[in-house]
């Protein structure tokens, strides 16, 4: 059996003797368990593996990315040949010269340790999750018609490779779990999904608070049912919650700022920025505004070390007192700026090519706390979380509709509300920010970008934020 | 490239795999194995960024003891596969209750070729990097920047059984995903499916781009109201996506789709025919059998308006007592590819029909704020325009749409004009429609 690691090393030393300029090499397996359980039952169990060897190859300025899951020294010949023959044929004006900054090199190993395996430990998960449906009936209110646990539990094992000497093995376990609920009350149904996850083993997974979530759910869903009333249409001050501060975080600053959509390299798929490439030291939201990207925070979904250019990654400085202050970049718009790469390069599978992406985006919490926050909204709307969020293709134009929301009113929190719906744009929301508490939650998201289509683990969050003047919408 | 080349040695692999699991007891196997040749061109801004191409192997079992069903892909044919199978396996031969698994009993050899579904000239890298090149120069000369790609697939799947059913087929699929960017906001996206780059349509497609971009009015932002509204087919691609994935057997009976309970009802305002063919001639994603080894044939999910079928796999037939319909996907019962038709009028008529209201010709970032209840809303991504007197008056950026996908369907004016394949960026089924006219929809905005 051939190491798929020396096949690696293979790519690189094979596409430099064919005069690459750069080569990447990445070999990439993923094995991911998903298990479903709707209703009391397991419904599906699914073990896929995807496993294969991918190229970046640099030749005189041309980007070709090449990939293969045929384990054996011909097929990667093969695949660095047919680069080539591509690469020489297409080095006319059509293509965009592609140059790279340079990087050391360097030689790492880093594993993710499972305090419980998943694979050791999944039945004690499952066990967990049948309690919790047999707890749901016992504990709501009102009629829970769908209990929807899907787990998808991952392990991604990478080694990186390059012609400029850097070399690293990484092995990253994960876990996401995602539900859905669906109620009735009358003849009107109310649904909400969930997530919780992280890196590591099914400790990633606290039931505790798994719990104490699926019971707030079930609460609102009868304070919907039964309680909520729906807010007039008007202009609000708004406290919210850990999680919509968070797709705040990821929508208006993490995806705006990743260098390739600022550059228009995402025109044709997910879009390009509101911010534009000159738009670094310019003002973009209050001043007590900080977002930061940082993968590097230990135990969570979209944590890693080494991006897939094999770069070293660290706090990415995304707004600093509300003053834009990096973007995130692989090597490729690093080198457009004329600066390193600040490790966003990030790849699903060994068939795609690295690009720009998140990891741990978030708010940086402020000094308040929640009750603080409340009493200076004096008026207003507290929104905890949302069941329906959306934003435009350039990252402006955005919408939450409130799922656990109540009325503020004389600085307290009052009676429940119905499906408030803010719908306004990044540059307002971001100068609207007057206060940020103290609290800190992250929540685990598969994000979405590339051609095709690319998932990736990430985390969102923030604390509770008080923003101002905000106009809110009835559904 | 060749792909049968590739898959000399997937032959030999399956027949090991499958002995394996033969001598492990199963008592239903399904074993599929694919060969794919992929490679994209992505231009941004006038030009290429990247040409990545793979040639990947890889497996999918389907594997059942009589209750629920195991699958597991394995990409890479490693030869450890065992170490992943050695899990399925054991799960399977545990699984003693649950739904019912009977696959059929008859005997079917399927080894077809669709015609015009299989065309190798697309493997032709040359070719598309002119093809894509000179449409980036026509372009060029309507839009100030063009950006998107050019996806080309060749996939070649072949199936075993332990209930008989045995074959293979091949398809190629071309898609073409090109957005142009006007001054101020406007923007329009060229999107088309076929199986070779000859059966995209050049000339239609670059008249369809400088017919939209003619359209000169200053972009404003959206006007909130109440709209009726024309879909154009990339647009309306979005919608037919979730109605699809609502109708799957797994989301009814699960709970959570909204159209439990209406299988035999009227849903349609209009008489109109959704169904899938993935042997219907052009369909740029052709297929002869599913991952069970079920027929791909026509099926209805609506016929004359009324909801006339889930989608099926084998598992979820039993629960709904009807034949599997061929949909066997990832994990549950999915849409594969997926056609609207149904009486349609002029455009013109269409347009006199609506009267005032607006044209959409792109939405994304559907997200359900109750998908018990089919509410939802879409945002608009590419440029809209202003119906006023049955003409365009006007351009718009920056509307959302809110709608029920119940209501969008019992609120159908009507289809007109020339049906076309498309897959929007976001989605991953491949639809045909014409423009689609829906009544009374809020159309809401961020930027107010």
């Amino acid at each position: 059996m051939v190491n798929p690691n020396d096949l690696a090393e293979y790519m690189v030393e094979y596409g430099l003797a064919r005069n690459f300029d750069i080569v990447i090499a990445r070999y990439q397996n993923v094995i991911a368990y998903n298990i479903s359980i709707v209703n009391g039952e397991v419904a599906s169990t699914s073990i896929n593996r995807t496993n294969g060897l991918g190229a970046k190859l640099i030749y005189k300025g041309v980007n070709i990315h090449t990939s293969t899951n045929i384990f054996s020294f011909e097929s990667v010949k093969n695949r660095v040949e047919e680069a080539l023959a591509k690469a020489k044929a297409y080095s006319k004006d059509k293509f965009r010269y592609v140059t790279f900054y340079e990087v050391e090199s360097t030689d790492i190993s880093h594993v993710v340790k499972e305090d419980k395996p998943f694979i050791d430990y999944k039945d004690e998960l499952i066990s967990d999750l049948m309690s919790l449906d047999d707890e749901i009936k016992e504990y709501a209110k009102i009629d829970v018609l769908t209990r929807i646990f899907n787990i998808h539990a991952f392990t991604e094992e990478k080694y990186i490779t390059t012609s400029e000497g850097v070399k690293v093995y990484s092995k990253i376990p994960r876990i996401l779990l995602h539900y859905r609920l669906v109620s009735k009350a009358g003849d009107k149904y109310i649904s909400r999904d969930g997530f919780l996850g992280g890196s590591g083993g099914i400790e990633s997974i606290e039931y505790e608070s798994l719990k104490s979530d699926v019971k707030s759910i079930l609460d609102t869903m009868y304070n919907i049912a039964f309680k909520a009333v729906n807010i007039e249409d008007g202009e609000y001050n708004i406290v919210i919650g850990n999680e919509l501060s968070g797709l705040i975080a990821h929508n208006s600053v993490g995806h705006a700022f990743e260098a390739d959509r600022v550059l228009g390299m995402e025109g044709g798929q997910l879009g390009e920025s509101y911010v534009s490439k000159n738009d670094l030291n310019n003002v973009i939201a209050s001043e007590e505004v900080n977002v930061y990207d940082d993968p590097t925070l230990p135990s969570l979904f979209g944590y890693y070390l080494y991006d897939d250019d094999g770069i070293q990654t660290r706090r990415r400085t995304l707004i600093k007192d509300g003053i834009i202050s990096e973007f995130l970049h692989n090597r490729y718009t690093a080198s457009i700026y004329g600066i390193p790469s600040n490790g966003s390069a990030r790849a699903e599978s060994y068939m795609d090519e690295p690009i720009v992406r998140m990891g741990v985006t978030y708010f940086e919490p402020g000094d308040r706390g929640f009750k603080e926050l409340i009493e200076e909204a004096r008026y207003g709307i507290y929104i905890k979380n949302v069941s329906e969020w959306s934003i435009d293709d350039r990252g402006v134009n955005q919408r939450y509709v409130g799922f656990e929301a109540y009325l503020i009113d004389g600085g307290e929190i009052k009676n429940p509300l119905k499906y408030p719906v803010i719908e306004t744009t990044s540059n307002i929301i971001l100068k609207s920010v007057k206060a940020l508490g103290d609290d800190l939650r992250l929540y685990p998201l598969i994000c979405i970008k590339g051609e095709p289509i690319q998932r990736i683990p990430v985390n969102i969050g923030g604390p509770h934020i008080l923003i101002t003047k905000i106009r809110v919408l009835r559904r | 490239m060749s792909i049968d080349l590739y898959s000399i040695y997937l032959s030999d692999y399956m027949d090991n795999v499958y002995k394996w699991l033969e001598d492990q007891g199963i008592k239903y196997i399904a074993l599929n194995g694919y060969v794919a040749i992929r490679y994209t061109i992505r231009i941004s801004n006038n030009r290429i960024d990247l040409v990545k191409d793979s040639v990947d192997q890889m497996i999918k079992v389907v594997l059942s003891n009589g209750y629920n069903v195991m699958t597991s892909v394995i990409k890479g044919l490693y030869e450890d596969y065992k170490s992943v199978l050695e899990n399925v396996v054991k799960t399977v031969k545990s699984s003693k209750r649950g739904i019912k698994y009977t696959p059929p009993s008859n005997k079917i050899e399927l080894y077809d070729v669709y015609p015009g579904g299989y065309d190798p000239s697309v493997f032709n890298v040359n070719a598309s990097i002119d093809y894509i090149t000179h449409f980036m120069d026509d372009l060029s000369e309507i839009f100030e920047r063009v950006s998107g790609s050019i996806s080309i697939k060749g996939i070649k799947h072949i199936i075993k059984t332990s209930y008989g059913r045995e074959g293979e087929y091949k398809l190629t699929s071309v898609l073409l995903n090109l957005r142009g960017f006007k001054d101020k906001g406007f923007t329009y996206t060229l999107n088309r499916a076929a199986t070779s780059l000859s059966k995209l349509n050049y000339d239609s497609l670059l008249e369809e781009a400088r017919e939209y971009a003619s359209i000169n009015y200053n972009v404003e932002h959206v006007e909130e109201s109440v709209h009726k509204v024309i879909f154009t087919p990339l647009a309306f691609s979005n919608i037919l996506y979730y109605l699809g994935t609502l109708l799957s057997g797994y989301s009814i009976y699960s709970g959570y789709s909204p159209f439990i309970d209406l299988l035999g009802e009227e849903i349609s305002s209009k008489p109109i025919n959704i169904y899938d063919d993935p042997k219907e001639e052009g369909n740029p994603y052709p297929s002869l059998f599913d991952e069970e080894g079920i027929e791909r044939r026509r099926v209805y999910l609506v016929k004359d308006g009324v909801l006339s079928s889930y989608i099926l796999n084998i598992l979820y037939r039993g629960v709904f007592k009807q034949e599997s319909t061929g949909h066997a996907g990832p994990e549950y019962p999915y849409p594969y590819t997926l056609i609207l038709d149904g009486e349609h009028m002029d455009v013109d008529d269409l347009f006199n029909e609506v009267k005032e209201g607006i044209l959409v010709t792109n939405i994304w970032n559907t997200s359900f704020a109750n998908i018990r209840e089919g509410t939802f809303s879409s945002t608009q991504r590419d440029i809209g325009f202003y119906i006023r007197k049955g003409s365009i008056r006007g351009c718009f950026i920056g509307a959302r749409l809110n709608m029920n996908i119940i209501d969008v369907f019992r609120n159908l004016i009507g289809l007109a004009g020339e049906r076309v394949w498309v897959k929007p960026w976001d989605t991953d089924l491949y639809t045909k429609s014409n423009l689609v006219g829906v009544d009374n929809i809020r159309v809401t905005t961020g930027f107010w």
